[in-house]
């Protein structure tokens, strides 16, 4: 898997025409599905994955470790996604809302019709949480990828993991997840 | 997924261009020349009368802005893949090179700093292409030694 993904990069870093219809191809519906359920829409998803792709083509030729490539990209992902949060919430009653401590985001009802039980209930999760699990039970990325795409210790990403999972456990059975 | 992977390649596919790079790697070349030529005019030629002085400074200035422009976007925005480096590169030993060949024709009319500055320039541009070159080909003994390990597995 990583040495298909260096190999992209490399021919990416090259300058061949093809491997970035390939890099596209290969990354685009797993970015878009995290950015889905990490921005609550599927129209936010798009303009995000827009943003994603141009600061992945834009920081290419400075990536230093081409096997790292998926970690690289969904952390380029994450920066994004945090970055429209960060616009979305600054509105003047809320200028100093620390994103990683958002409370409870509604996602658009609009969508939950066709989405499955499960991820309902997920979209329904705070962000931070609906973050950490898309990236780990969605994207199947490893502890340490988590660390490097989220910028914490594999400790917190442990704990934070730990959290997400009671709360969509709470909520899926009707308890209190505290 | 409302933007699908074809609408997305096609995006993408507008960014990476060479016609763009060129252009932007010109306007460098370009830049830094006449920069570097104003300035040894300034720094050089006496007696100026004070008007004159401010209006070579004003266009330093102005050819600084343009050169740190290209190289902003050069960096930042049309970045420079390794082939497109080579290609960057190599137009700016010849836009270097021909500026240097300006100089020395007209190297009686003018400062001998201006010597100095186009030979920086073409020096400057002949790194760029060797460490082009360099990074190509670490690139290409990378991309070769996976493919062929992959194909060991197979």
């Amino acid at each position: 898997m990583s040495a298909e993904d260096e190999l992209l990069a490399i021919r990416c870093q090259l300058g061949e025409r093809d491997a970035f219809d390939a890099l596209i191809a290969r990354w685009h519906e797993p970015v878009w599905t995290y950015a889905r359920r990490v921005a609550g829409s599927a129209d936010a998803a798009d303009d995000a994955v827009q943003d994603v792709w141009m600061r992945v083509m834009r920081g290419l030729p400075r990536l230093k470790e081409p096997a790292r490539l998926r970690a690289w990209i969904f952390g380029i992902a994450r920066r994004a996604l945090m970055d429209r949060l960060r616009q979305q919430y600054a509105a003047p009653v809320m200028s100093d809302v620390d994103v990683e401590n958002l409370g409870a985001f509604e996602p658009d009802q609009d969508l939950a019709g066709d989405l499955a039980h499960m991820h309902e209930r997920l979209a329904a999760l705070p962000v931070v949480e609906r973050d950490v699990l898309a990236l780990f039970y969605l994207q199947e990325l490893s502890m340490s990828e988590m660390s490097e795409v989220m910028a914490v210790p594999v400790g917190t990403i442990k704990s934070r993991l730990h959290r997400a999972r009671r709360m969509l456990y709470a909520r899926m059975t009707g308890g209190s997840s505290r | 997924m409302s933007v699908t992977i074809t609408e997305m390649q096609q995006r993408m596919a507008a960014g990476l261009s060479m016609r763009s790079r060129a252009g932007y790697t010109l306007l460098l070349v370009v830049s830094i020349a006449m920069t570097g030529l104003t300035a040894s005019l300034l720094a050089t030629e006496p007696g100026l009368p004070d008007r004159t002085r401010l209006a070579l400074a004003v266009l330093v200035v102005i050819g600084a802005a343009w050169a740190a422009l290209a190289a902003w976007v050069l960096a930042r925005r049309h970045v420079l893949f390794a082939q497109h480096r080579i290609a960057a590169s190599c137009l700016a030993v010849v836009g270097s090179g021909l500026f240097l060949a300006g100089v020395i024709v007209f190297r009686s009319q003018l400062p001998a700093a201006a010597m100095g500055v186009a030979g920086l320039m073409l020096a400057g541009a002949l790194l760029c292409v060797a460490q082009a070159r360099r990074f190509r080909a670490r690139l290409i003994a990378r991309r070769d030694a996976l493919l062929t390990s992959s194909k060991g597995q197979l």
